[in-house]
């Protein structure tokens, strides 16, 4: 059905397909908006809703449904440029061969592995062992390395970046230093002699630093939250209502 | 021109800096170090709140949002070992929901290391759902808090929800006794705004240390009734259990890489002021 809408949508004749999408998105956002502001009664089931309200599995499944379409365009667009990059020998081609060759393989083999996952290939290799292989030893291996690196940065960074250079960058120092110990067995061991109650136990690592948490770091990060649930407000209608300029539309213009 | 000792401080190699990096991280792996564990007290309200889910008479399913992938496999993967851990234990059962192509696969392998042991068996005590996508989980969540299985449809293999004992008395959030949210991102925010003005279900969360922070003022506001920060959490969360595990041993690991990382502050900072305060003297004596 999905595939069968999206074919009728490619029907649509250029200059009719802004105000296509616009009259969809007015339609989606209005329903929502609907179900959440009109008034709830006792539904036949017991709970509380309103006419649109038994409807909203249905709505997250479409949701579902049109959000697994723009995996096929990001696969579509991923061998475009891949392909093209290959087709014509650009520099570091061979990352882009690397890129289609591993995008099939994992493919192949994750098919394999949920529809027949003791077929053997290779006499004694099954292929969910094949799969296993690639998901555990390549997969998730080169992910976890890829972010294991930041280590490395983060400790070359702070050494040569953190200077004491003016009373706000010292404020920010020292605050990250107790923050950074209370956060960690080491910090927490350093002071674990005081007492655990009274006045000397604020005076623990751990205390000091949920202190600034607590007490520092969340009224500003409230404050920081209200900012940004204003401005997604305004952008959401912003979406809502069409009024936003993208880059397809203003090259259609 | 030679370079002074202050300046040599704050020019390290960052080569030696790297291997230096590298055995402070390994030697506590290899080595386990004993160092005492202070649980914090948001680690302590999480524990709590699953021990008290546990004492209730009937007790219905808690949910499992995974979002995270092998990346944050570090932090994410202790919190989620040490909580799975606990549900099995309290024999709570459990569906999960993956919010990440790879959560399925990486739930599956955490799962199965403690399953046999603690007799969970699949259909009847846990269940994993098929993949979700993120950028559809407002209106996913809007659906759960109407319908559980009628928004999900199916598990990881593509097996209608309904045919599976563990569903049989779920529908709504009503059914469900705790919401874990495991991530490595901002993905609670759509939770507390979807779920929780229409379903109070208790929600722990295990986030990484560096998303923490956005998640106190939650805790403050008693949106949240707990929250494991980072693999500390992890650690603090295996000490509350009683269970020494990989939590615990990474904690120290990283405890001594922050304790570095403090230290290669200090140097760079002492070497700084150091240069500076001398290149004062010289243009006073200059100038004298």
């Amino acid at each position: 059905v999905g595939g069968a809408i999206i074919f009728a949508f490619t029907l649509i004749p250029t200059r009719r397909r802004k105000p296509t999408i616009a009259l969809f998105t007015f339609l989606a956002g209005l329903y929502y908006s609907l179900e959440f502001f009109l008034p709830t009664h006792l539904l036949s089931d017991g709970t509380m809703g309103n006419f649109l309200t038994p409807t909203l599995p249905v709505a997250g499944n479409v949701s579902q449904s049109v959000v697994a379409f723009t995996y096929g365009l990001g696969v579509i667009s991923l061998l475009t440029v891949h392909l093209k990059s290959i087709g014509r020998k650009r520099e570091g081609w061979g990352f882009s061969a690397a890129v289609i060759v591993s995008f099939f393989v994992m493919i192949v083999a994750g098919l394999c592995n949920k529809y027949s996952p003791n077929w053997s290939p290779v006499h004694g290799v099954k292929a969910s062992d094949v799969f296993d292989f690639l998901f555990q030893g390549g997969l998730t291996a080169l992910d976890s390395a890829m972010f294991a690196l930041i280590a490395f940065f983060i400790v070359s960074a702070s050494y040569r970046a953190f200077r004491i250079r003016s009373v706000e960058s010292s404020l920010l120092m020292g605050s990250a230093v107790l923050v950074m110990l209370g956060q960690v067995t080491l910090g927490t061991a350093i002071t674990s002699g005081l007492p655990s109650t009274g006045i000397a136990s604020n005076f623990r690592l751990e205390n000091i630093a949920q202190y600034i948490l607590l007490e520092i770091n969340t009224p500003a990060l409230r404050a920081i939250i209200f900012g940004i649930a204003v401005g997604f407000l305004a952008t959401s209608l912003r979406l809502w209502l069409s009024l936003e300029r993208g880059a397809y539309f203003d090259q259609e213009a | 021109m030679e370079q002074t000792i202050w300046q040599k401080m704050q020019k390290i190699d960052t080569r030696i800096l790297y291997v230096v990096l590298l055995l402070f991280v390994s030697v506590p792996l290899l080595f386990p170090i004993q160092l005492p564990i202070i649980p914090a007290e948001q680690t302590r309200q999480a524990y709590e709140t699953i021990e008290h889910v546990a004492d209730e008479s009937n007790v219905k399913p808690a949910l499992v949002d995974s979002q995270w992938s092998a990346s944050t496999r570090g932090e994410n993967e202790w919190q989620t070992r040490a909580l799975i851990q606990h549900l099995m234990i309290k024999h709570i059962p459990f569906i999960v929901v993956p919010g990440d192509p790879q959560a399925p696969q990486l739930m599956n392998a955490i799962i199965n290391d403690y399953k046999t042991k603690y007799g969970y068996v699949y259909g009847k005590d846990y269940i994993i759902v098929h993949f979700l996508q993120s950028s559809a989980y407002a209106q996913i969540i809007k659906g759960m808090a109407r319908n559980i299985p009628d928004t999900l449809k199916t598990d990881q293999n593509g097996v209608n929800l309904h045919q599976f004992p563990i569903m049989r008395h779920v529908t709504t959030f009503a059914d469900i006794s705790l919401l874990l949210e495991i991530t490595p991102t901002a993905s609670l925010d759509k939770w507390l705004q979807f779920l929780q003005g229409t379903q109070k279900v208790p929600i722990v969360v295990a986030s990484t240390a560096v998303q923490a922070p956005e998640m106190f003022p939650y805790l403050d506001s008693h949106q949240i009734q707990g929250l494991l920060v980072g693999v500390k959490g992890a650690g603090d969360y295996e000490e509350l259990m009683g269970v020494k595990g990989g939590g615990t041993r990474v904690a120290t690991a990283l405890s001594l890489v922050y304790g570095l990382i403090i230290l290669l502050i200090i140097i760079g900072n002492v070497g700084y002021f150091a240069e500076k305060r001398g290149a004062k003297f010289t243009r006073v004596g200059r100038r004298a």
